[in-house]
């Protein structure tokens, strides 16, 4: 009998969350006004192949780059000084109704949280985001 | 928000405290540990860092996070895996998510309604020069000795 290759991966290998089907990276940009909670979002969506492609500290930058970077998804702060995340969010989906945003909350608001999803987001997580909640978020977001 | 809603008692707010810096650091791989009130000398030196979050509605007020210089570092380094400088942006704005998430946790355990109170985005103050009046817990982080306070102050 022929013995089976074991260099090939085996089908029940797990692809990483922040990969497509080509094996590209999808593209993440993340939104909060703390660095800190920046760097731990990053940190997440990079341990799972994602490909964090930019950054920004409130809703104005936000959009900004979301005009140049066109990412795959976005994770957005709710609680932001200035334009809170749900004006960005609505701003966001205004430029882009296909736009893939999952909120970052303190609080788990019911009514907040309804808001961000009338408003067109896909999802929310609750801070701290555990590694898992928000790459598995992230990739739903985008997959559907 | 209704205008009937009665704010919670004091020992509503210490639970909900407890359980709130419990869960936040533990969602971080940490432990805490209370820690008598003689443990940490306000108004002295000792106090390294002090964050506060405003609370308007029925709880009206200010969440404040006070850290020894040792327990700033600590925390910090929980949260972004380096100490970090004392006094830097980088560690006050470490200091002010890890409150943010206390109070966060503390509104969701507390609330009964939405906007049962709102709260303000963290901002680093001055070390006091008065102990805290109030609701207040008193941790050490894991193993280390070193103190930080958690708490509330009516206003």
């Amino acid at each position: 009998m022929k013995m089976k290759d074991q260099s090939y991966p085996t089908i029940n290998e797990k692809r990483p969350d922040g990969l497509n089907d080509y094996g590209s990276p999808y593209r993440v940009l993340v939104v909060d006004d703390s660095g800190a909670m920046r760097k731990i979002v990053g940190r997440a969506l990079k341990s799972e192949a994602f490909d964090v492609c930019g950054e920004a500290a409130d809703g104005e930058e936000a959009l900004e780059q979301y005009k140049v970077l066109s990412p795959d998804a976005v994770t957005m702060d709710i609680n932001m000084p200035g334009m809170n995340g749900i004006e960005s969010l609505k701003k966001l989906m205004a430029y882009d109704k296909d736009a893939k945003v999952v909120m970052l909350t303190t609080e788990g608001q019911k009514e907040t949280v309804a808001t961000a999803i009338n408003e067109g987001a896909e999802g929310f997580v609750v801070k701290p985001p555990q590694k898992e909640a928000i790459c598995s978020k992230v990739r739903k977001a985008i997959r559907g | 928000m209704s205008s009937s809603h009665i704010p919670p008692d004091e020992a509503s707010l210490r639970t909900a405290l407890d359980g709130a810096v419990r869960e936040t650091v533990e969602a971080f791989g940490d432990s805490v540990l209370p820690v008598p009130e003689a443990a940490f000398d306000e108004g002295d030196s000792g106090v390294g860092e002090t964050l506060t979050i405003a609370a308007a509605g029925a709880l009206n007020g200010t969440f404040i996070l006070r850290c020894s210089t040792p327990a700033a570092a600590g925390l910090t380094e929980l949260m972004l895996g380096d100490p970090g400088e004392p006094g830097s942006e980088d560690r006050q704005d470490a200091l002010g998510e890890i409150l943010n998430m206390i109070v966060g946790s503390v509104k969701r355990s507390l609330s009964g309604e939405p906007s049962y109170f709102s709260l303000s985005v963290p901002s680093p103050a001055a070390v006091p020069a008065e102990p805290l009046a109030g609701s207040r817990c008193i941790y050490q982080l894991g193993g280390k000795k070193a103190p930080f306070l958690v708490g509330f102050l009516p206003g």
